[in-house]
């Protein structure tokens, strides 16, 4: 990360987070150098941009093949009405530079495969799972463990969102929780307000990540119940015999 | 005995969100399946159990908060007042691929049509058929 100094706006855009004991302005230094990758512009990564560029991050590419739909927007909110049929990538990093101009966005109108997946997120500090499917989540987990960066997963089903930050070398991987690809389920119900929860948490790990404060999930999978409003953990183990992270691979 | 089932995502969809069951004392985590594949048939065994039987290695069930994988897997005995959970893996969140809301809803019609065409037919299951087809599409 190479270190940018913050300029006099910087310290008053960010004078309440800058007040954060363990963030302050050396925090907000490594934010503004730093560099997030987040994947997929759908409900988690509409909420997880717009919350990194308004905290700061130095650098966010935007990565999304996809256009505008109707049926997207009860949860995408960087999507209006009047995108639709506009690439998601288009849409975002136009909202996204009304927000926090001061943030460089780089938008990338591309699908993420085991050819060009390393090249898109080599040099970042942090990968957003904003995902719909677990085909492209297991192609970064494995490309991040294999770079050494954080990848925070996210997902939704529903009433419900699940978090896990993966720290490669530290934590469970992404397949030592789901070890072999399950059933794609397409068209999944959702409501918006989910992915926010979701997205809005993803964003503190991120934070966490870059800034050094706190502690991220380690080994648990959080559970976000939002039907009945409790939050759930479940210890996931590091499986030695795991194809990505195993020991024992 | 008495255990409590709690179901979250896909298996909430099935079972709902938690489910009393009373097995024999002694009864273990395998009987607890077999008695939830018995009330619930085909649309919750398929998404907990592989083709032999086993508990799907992305599904997760726990026995008070422990992990079974840590305990006994299906084998772990269960007791009165037990409660045990089922997380099966979830995969939302981003874009969509491909389908609209206008190929959702003419996938819809034509389950609903393919739905009263098989409804007789006993080992008809809506939602695999719905599933495969926005899948080839």
């Amino acid at each position: 990360m190479i270190n940018i100094e913050l300029t006099a706006q910087d310290l008053e855009r960010y004078d309440r987070q800058i007040r954060l004991p363990n963030l302050g302005v050396e925090g907000q230094r490594k934010l503004k150098s730093a560099t997030v990758i987040v994947a997929g512009l759908g409900g988690l990564g509409c909420i997880s941009s717009i919350y990194l560029a308004v905290a700061g991050v130095g650098r966010l590419i935007l990565i999304d093949k996809e256009k505008v739909e109707l049926s997207n927007l009860n949860r995408q909110i960087l999507h209006w009405d009047k995108d639709i049929g506009r690439y998601k990538v288009d849409s975002a990093m136009e909202k996204l530079n009304q927000i926090n101009p001061t943030v460089e966005l780089c938008g990338l109108i591309k699908e993420i495969n085991e050819e060009n997946v390393k090249e898109l997120i080599r040099g970042s500090n942090v990968v957003m799972d904003g995902m719909d499917n677990f085909r492209t989540r297991f192609i970064l987990n494995k490309a991040c463990h294999e770079l050494g960066i954080p990848f925070i997963h996210a997902a939704i089903y529903g009433l419900e969102g699940r978090l896990m930050t993966i720290i490669p070398g530290k934590t469970p991987c992404l397949q030592c929780l789901i070890p072999t690809p399950p059933r794609e389920v397409k068209l999944l119900p959702v409501l918006g307000a989910i992915p926010a929860v979701t997205a809005g948490l993803q964003v503190v790990e991120a934070v966490k990540i870059i800034t050094g404060m706190g502690e991220t999930t380690g080994s648990n999978l959080v559970i976000i119940d939002g039907e009945f409003m409790k939050f759930d953990i479940i210890k996931v183990a590091r499986n030695e015999s795991c194809p990505i992270c195993g020991i024992k691979k | 005995m008495n255990v409590k089932v709690r179901a979250y995502a896909t298996i909430r969809d099935v079972i709902g969100a938690s489910v009393n069951v009373t097995l024999q004392e002694g009864a273990d985590v395998e009987r607890l399946l077999d008695e939830l594949v018995k009330l619930y048939g085909k649309s919750f065994s398929e998404r907990i159990l592989d083709e032999r039987g086993e508990l799907l290695p992305y599904v997760k069930l726990l026995v008070n908060g422990r992990d079974v994988d840590f305990l006994k897997g299906l084998r772990t005995t269960l007791k009165d007042g037990d409660e045990v959970a089922l997380f099966p893996p979830v995969g939302g969140g981003g874009f969509e691929r491909g389908a609209g809301l206008r190929a959702a809803q003419e996938l819809d019609f034509l389950v609903e049509i393919l739905s009263y065409a098989l409804i007789e037919h006993p080992s008809f299951d809506r939602k695999e058929t719905y599933f495969a087809s926005s899948e080839a599409s």
